[in-house]
């Protein structure tokens, strides 16, 4: 089973895993109702890892939701206007990508807990969420 | 404490005259601006020390306490130094203390008794600061009505618009491209019209954000400020401004006094008078500035004494000059000058994208009173500056010294140079530096405005505490394992597992070493930089970047690869094993893999060469596998022959490991048969399980990088930068054979060519200890009593059972056998120096 940098944190949040591509991801940290409504109504972080191509240095996060912008203007200095911007996020070289759901943001995967963290921790004043695969599909239909 | 109160309206309220006590003399200081721009109301709030309490909103529980007075505000007996003055003209400790020894006395003292707050304490807990970026295309400062009119026009024109204002606002604006930052002031106005600014309590876990803006374009609406007029003891509690009056009484619905002499002339504030009849505060007299000659009282103000008689108050209002907040457009390169009408230096020039609106274009100011003040109203009770107490007569004397430039009295006196950055002072003081020196206020000019203004925290500067952290794929087994971790760089590398069958980090490392050298074991080396080169010219790059030559790499071999500069300074060293005819695979040292990659590309486009380079660190992790049984356990997992035969030393191999595509590199720096597998980093927790599981019947262990460390010195492997520094090149650190002199050319040629024939000052060499004194790394090197050279790294070898290191000695001590002294605990201890490495000098075991 092919894992994300993120899957000890997925499996200590309690979230349930399933395998999607041979990786292992998380499905949903509580209801993918409840994910999806927090994130409709505030912010949400996914990891989308498992979106991957062969040898690629990157984890992908995505941070979705009203308050993705302000969230993520916290921990970069970049145009987040641009499609694709190159830079720094929470200190680590990286890219944001904007994405029909808000923006992907790929760091490398031994960074991937540490930036993971720090958006979680930028996040709490929006009350961030956790999401996963089923809260996205639902958000992507 | 009422509603909307700030934490000085609350404390006036209560009764609070004295709010601060004055940076030199310790003379009573009361509220004055109301407005967050003088000095005044400087407390330490929550334990952060010299807050604007007259702009800081009051909460219960606050813990409010005064700054620089002893033992309280009512009664400072470190007042007492005003009697002293005649003691401390301005300047006064460069006159002084000449004497070196006099001034480092007094220099403790002065410091304890001058200044302002002392930082928090360490036990104070840490307030949450944080950062955050804005892209906009109108940034707009202050929002008073002429900065939310330009907002307003900018949105609905379809510009993306950030409105910038200390207040609170009652009404949001609800466009979607409209944001306003409220509690927030700018500090600063940056090339490229970036602003810093610094946004209060922006939610209830955060301090203050440091928010950097970037706007295509800005519009300062900062408007005007009233600054004190000049008259003896105008810094007296009870003095104020008419704006800071109005406020207390419109605001905070405060009466700021029973009875009040108003100090004004006919441009005085219209409105005042209605806000004092509202207040049921009893007007004694209206008085021109021209008629005041002081005030008088104790701690509070009693009596202004004027031309036409003393008047009986508790309350003197004073209009003041009102003067455009010009600060950021200085900044940002706006030409200023000098306006007779408004008595206010006013912008008339800007520098593209940059405009003003509302009152910091003065066009609406009037002069309040005559500029530059009558000269006999010159003496040491008159303060210009209330930040630094320096009085007109500090002023006089500085110009009468020679200090006749505006920029060298500033200095001088250190006038606009304290916490308001001369918002209270700089007009009255280029006023009296004109009058003294003969020229105009225009000649006079102003002093350069620089960021921050007004002052931001250290903790916004810094921010949010955040160290990213990179972690390789097996970090977690590691944990599991009883890692005790060692950070390097941003990585996190088990230093040695705690195991449970032993009591400490030397017999833990021992066990691990013992497994390495009889059995196997098994260390994570995913922090090497790991490139994959690939293309036509791929060969003809190594051979032009690294001293050795690999165009001649047969595909499926390893060589070390040993990277030089210009000068033959060895940099980086790692291996570089060829995939196919044109396809590398190179490691780096951990901590140069990002050099070698830009050098790569560096030499690359300088030299034209046709090639790729992948950086492949953080998609591969890595382990090395080795032992005398590292064969048996690999060999469980692979289809690979792992046969000497079939796979030799320094060969390469792409196979499955586990089911995993790997790369296997046959190489041994620990000096035993062992593989360097390299493989994708989502599936490094099922290789490591894998190799562990199958590993058991044999004894396998993890081991860290302290035994590898050990395991290495035995056999005489250099690190990198640990064993050599920025002088040292392949010669002295005994590795000429990694030049190939006759490639036809390549980085450090020509030096290395020169030091190939030179004789080397100093070697590179191992040292057995001749007794069991363990030398730290580091120690020095003594030769026939003389300190001669270092130690770089020492271990107890349990091979030799003696201590055994790697040293640099001068070329006369690095002969096989010489006897050396290595200093231990301060005593020196005879040692052998050893040109053989110490374990297994002919590799056999590399070999088997």
């Amino acid at each position: 089973m092919k894992r994300s940098a993120l899957h000890r944190w997925h499996e200590k949040a309690g979230a349930t895993l399933s395998e999607e591509n041979g990786w292992s991801a998380p499905l949903r940290y509580s209801s993918p109702e409840q994910e999806a409504g927090a994130v409709k109504r505030s912010v949400g972080i996914c990891d989308l890892s498992h979106i991957h191509e062969p040898l690629s240095p990157y984890a992908r996060l995505l941070i979705s939701g009203p308050n993705a912008r302000l969230l993520l203007s916290k921990l970069t200095s970049l145009n987040l206007d641009r499609n694709t911007s190159y830079g720094t996020v929470a200190h680590v070289r990286g890219m944001v990508l904007r994405d029909a759901l808000g923006f992907l943001v790929l760091v490398p995967r031994d960074y991937a807990e540490s930036v993971w963290d720090a958006i979680l921790h930028a996040g709490e004043e929006f009350h961030i969420t956790p999401f996963g695969l089923e809260a996205h599909r639902r958000l992507e239909a | 404490m009422r509603e909307g109160d700030t934490v000085a309206s609350a404390l006036y309220r209560a009764g609070q005259r004295i709010f601060t006590r004055s940076f030199k003399y310790h003379r009573p200081r009361g509220l004055l601006c109301c407005s967050g721009n003088c000095p005044n109301c400087l407390m330490n709030v929550d334990g952060i020390p010299n807050v604007r309490t007259c702009i800081t909103p009051a909460r219960a529980g606050m813990a409010v306490r005064h700054q620089n007075a002893k033992p309280s505000l009512d009664f400072d007996y470190l007042s007492v130094a005003q009697k002293f003055d005649f003691m401390m003209p301005v300047g006064w400790y460069y006159k002084r203390f000449t004497n070196p020894k006099m001034w480092h006395l007094a220099e403790q003292q002065i410091r304890k008794v001058a200044g302002l707050g002392d930082p928090p304490p360490p036990d104070v807990p840490q307030a949450v600061y944080e950062h955050s970026h804005m892209h906009a295309d109108v940034a707009v400062i202050g929002g008073g009505l002429a900065g939310m009119e330009a907002a307003r026009d900018a949105a609905a024109g379809g510009e993306r618009v950030v409105l910038v204002d200390d207040q609170v606002h009652a009404a949001h604006p609800s466009e979607a491209n409209f944001t306003l930052l409220e509690r927030s002031y700018c500090f600063g106005l940056y090339e490229g019209n970036l602003l810093g600014v610094v946004q209060k309590e922006p939610h209830a876990q955060a301090r203050e954000r440091l928010v950097h803006i970037r706007a295509k374009r800005v519009v300062i609406a900062t408007g005007a400020y009233e600054t004190p007029l000049t008259f003896k003891n105008n810094d007296l509690p009870g003095v104020m401004l008419s704006s800071a009056v109005s406020r207390l009484i419109r605001r905070h619905g405060i009466q700021p006094g029973k009875n009040a002499v108003v100090i004004a002339s006919e441009a005085g504030d219209p409105n005042l008078a209605g806000d004092l009849l509202s207040a049921g505060v009893n007007v004694v007299a209206t008085v021109s500035p021209s008629d005041v000659l002081e005030a008088a009282g104790g701690n509070h103000v009693r009596t202004l004494r004027t031309k036409r008689g003393n008047f009986a108050c508790d309350l003197v209002v004073m209009c003041g000059h009102r003067i455009p907040d010009t600060g950021l457009l200085s900044q940002a390169g706006a030409k200023l000058e000098w306006s007779v009408s408004a008595g206010a230096f006013i912008p008339v020039e800007f520098p593209p994208n940059v405009s003003a609106a509302g009152d910091v274009l003065g066009t609406e100011l009037k002069a309040a009173a005559a500029l530059p003040a009558p000269k006999e109203s010159t003496n040491k009770r008159t303060f210009v500056c209330m930040c630094n107490d320096v009085t007109t007569q500090d002023l006089c004397d500085g110009v009468a010294e020679g200090f006749d430039h505006i920029e060298l009295l500033k200095r001088y006196t250190t006038t606009t140079m304290g916490p308001c950055q001369g918002r209270m002072c700089q007009l009255q003081a280029i006023g009296i530096c004109a009058r003294e020196t003969g020229r105009t206020i225009p000649e006079t000019g102003v002093t350069t405005a620089r960021p921050p203004n007004p002052g931001v925290t250290l903790g916004a500067l810094g921010g949010a505490r955040h160290h990213p952290t990179r972690r390789t794929p097996m970090h977690y087994q590691h944990e599991k394992l009883g890692a005790i971790w060692m950070d390097l760089g941003d990585w996190k590398r088990p230093r040695f597992y705690a195991h449970p069958s032993a009591s400490n980090e030397r017999e833990c490392v021992r066990q691990e070493y013992q497994a390495v050298r009889q059995k196997a074991g098994m260390i994570d080396v995913s922090t090497l930089g790991k490139l994959s080169l690939k293309g036509r010219d791929a060969g003809k790059l190594l051979d032009k970047v690294y001293t050795n030559r690999f165009s001649d790499l047969k595909p499926g071999r390893v060589r070390y690869a040993v990277l030089c500069d210009e000068a033959g300074i060895i940099l980086d060293d790692g291996t570089i094993s060829r995939q196919s005819e044109d396809e590398f695979f190179i490691t780096t040292t951990t901590g140069n893999l990002d050099f070698v990659e830009q050098w790569l590309e560096w030499w690359m486009a300088g030299a034209g060469l046709d090639a790729h380079v992948a950086n492949l660190t953080s998609a591969m992790g890595a382990v090395n596998l080795a032992g005398p049984h590292a064969r048996d356990v690999l060999s469980k997992l692979t289809g690979c022959d792992l046969s000497t035969a079939a796979f030799p030393y320094m060969a390469c191999r792409n196979a499955d490991v586990a089911g995993i595509p790997a790369i296997l590199l046959r190489i041994g720096f620990v000096g035993e048969t062992g593989w360097e597998i390299h493989f994708p980093a989502e599936s490094g927790e099922d290789l490591w399980s894998a190799v562990m599981e199958a590993g058991k019947p044999f004894g396998i262990r993890p081991f860290g990088m302290e035994a590898q460390r050990l395991l290495r010195l035995e056999k005489g492997h250099v690190i990198i930068g640990v064993d050599t520094d920025a002088l040292t090149n392949p010669y002295d650190a005994g590795m000429g054979w990694v030049v190939k002199h006759e490639k036809e050319d390549f980085i450090g040629k020509f030096s290395l060519g020169k030091l190939a024939d030179a004789s080397a000052q100093q070697n590179l060499v191992g040292f057995l200890m001749n007794s069991d004194a363990l030398p730290e790394d580091g120690a020095a090197i003594l030769v026939n009593g003389a300190l001669a050279g270092r130690v770089t790294s020492a271990r107890y070898s349990p091979a030799k059972q003696k201590p055994i290191g790697l040293c640099w000695v001068p070329a006369s001590a690095a002969s096989e056998g010489a006897a050396i002294e290595v200093r231990v605990n301060g005593s020196p201890v005879a040692a052998t120096v050893t040109r053989q490495v110490f374990y297994d000098p002919e590799g056999s075991r590399l070999r088997m």
